[in-house]
């Protein structure tokens, strides 16, 4: 993100300036509303957790040390919060499936229908496939551009557990773009 | 980081952006969270916290300079 350093924008946040959260907001907004949407394959939810992502900065921008890297910092924090809501949701999926009111999981994503060509509505279907620790360190990585030391600092990682898992996600988004054969040119 | 082939084609998907109406909401939000900030934090608690950040830390440097350039030249004159 070009513009001024991250202590600086933390600077103006911490002093309430809405002009720096704007321009942050205006920069990171889009990335990290795609990264919750392909990461939950939900709308509704992704525009939660994408509020409430930025309002935890909004509150906590005083507090962030020197040095803390804006764009890593609010995807850790989007992700985690998914992942808490996740949780919580597998415990209401159990007292769901104990009354025999199972929701239905196998939902498209909602960027397919968005897509352009076959190749990225393939690719869009693949991803919302993945296996959730698969799809958030390809979404981090090949989707976002995070380096994999960065990507491992948002997932609680080392780095080379974040590259075994890369390396893991990769394969198996191939193995579900070949099944479907249209894929790629 | 050596790309796969795949990459080059997950790194050109795009980043759709959310709603505007939604977008317009947390942008709101979160200025209301900001002016809440502003508005609690009065002249006087400023200059407070710019004396306890800048002033303070300054002043104890610079005592801990002089008390080090007094020591050494107490030493020097015991073996002048």
């Amino acid at each position: 993100m070009a513009g001024p350093p991250d202590d600086e924008i933390l600077r103006g946040l911490g002093r309430g300036d809405a002009r720096v959260f704007d321009a942050v907001y205006a920069s990171l907004r889009a990335p990290l509303y795609a990264f919750l949407v392909r990461l939950s394959g939900q709308v509704s939810l992704a525009e939660d957790l994408l509020q409430e992502t930025w309002l935890r900065l909004a509150r906590s921008a005083p507090d962030l040390p020197a040095g803390t890297q804006l764009r890593p910092w609010l995807f850790t924090v989007a992700r985690n919060l998914y992942r808490s809501h996740r949780r919580w949701s597998l415990l209401d999926g159990e007292r769901l499936r104990q009354f025999h009111l199972v929701p239905a999981t196998d939902s498209p994503s909602p960027f397919e229908a968005l897509a352009s060509s076959q190749t990225e509505r393939a690719l869009e279907r693949a991803i919302v496939r993945l296996p959730l620790e698969m799809r958030e360190v390809l979404l981090l990585c090949a989707v976002s551009g995070f380096e994999p030391v960065q990507a491992a600092s948002v997932l609680g990682i080392t780095p080379e557990a974040t590259r075994q898992r890369l390396s893991r996600a990769r394969a198996r988004l191939r193995e579900l773009l070949a099944l479907d054969e249209k894929a790629l040119p | 980081m050596t790309l796969d082939p795949e990459d080059n084609l997950l790194r050109a998907l795009p980043a759709h952006d959310v709603r505007p109406r939604q977008r317009e909401h947390i942008r709101r939000r979160a200025h209301a969270l900001l002016t809440q900030r502003r508005m609690s934090h009065p002249l006087a608690f400023r200059v407070s916290s710019a004396y306890h950040r800048c002033i303070e830390p300054a002043a104890l440097v610079i005592l801990g300079f002089a008390y080090m350039a007094m020591t050494v030249r107490n030493t020097l004159a015991i073996y002048q």
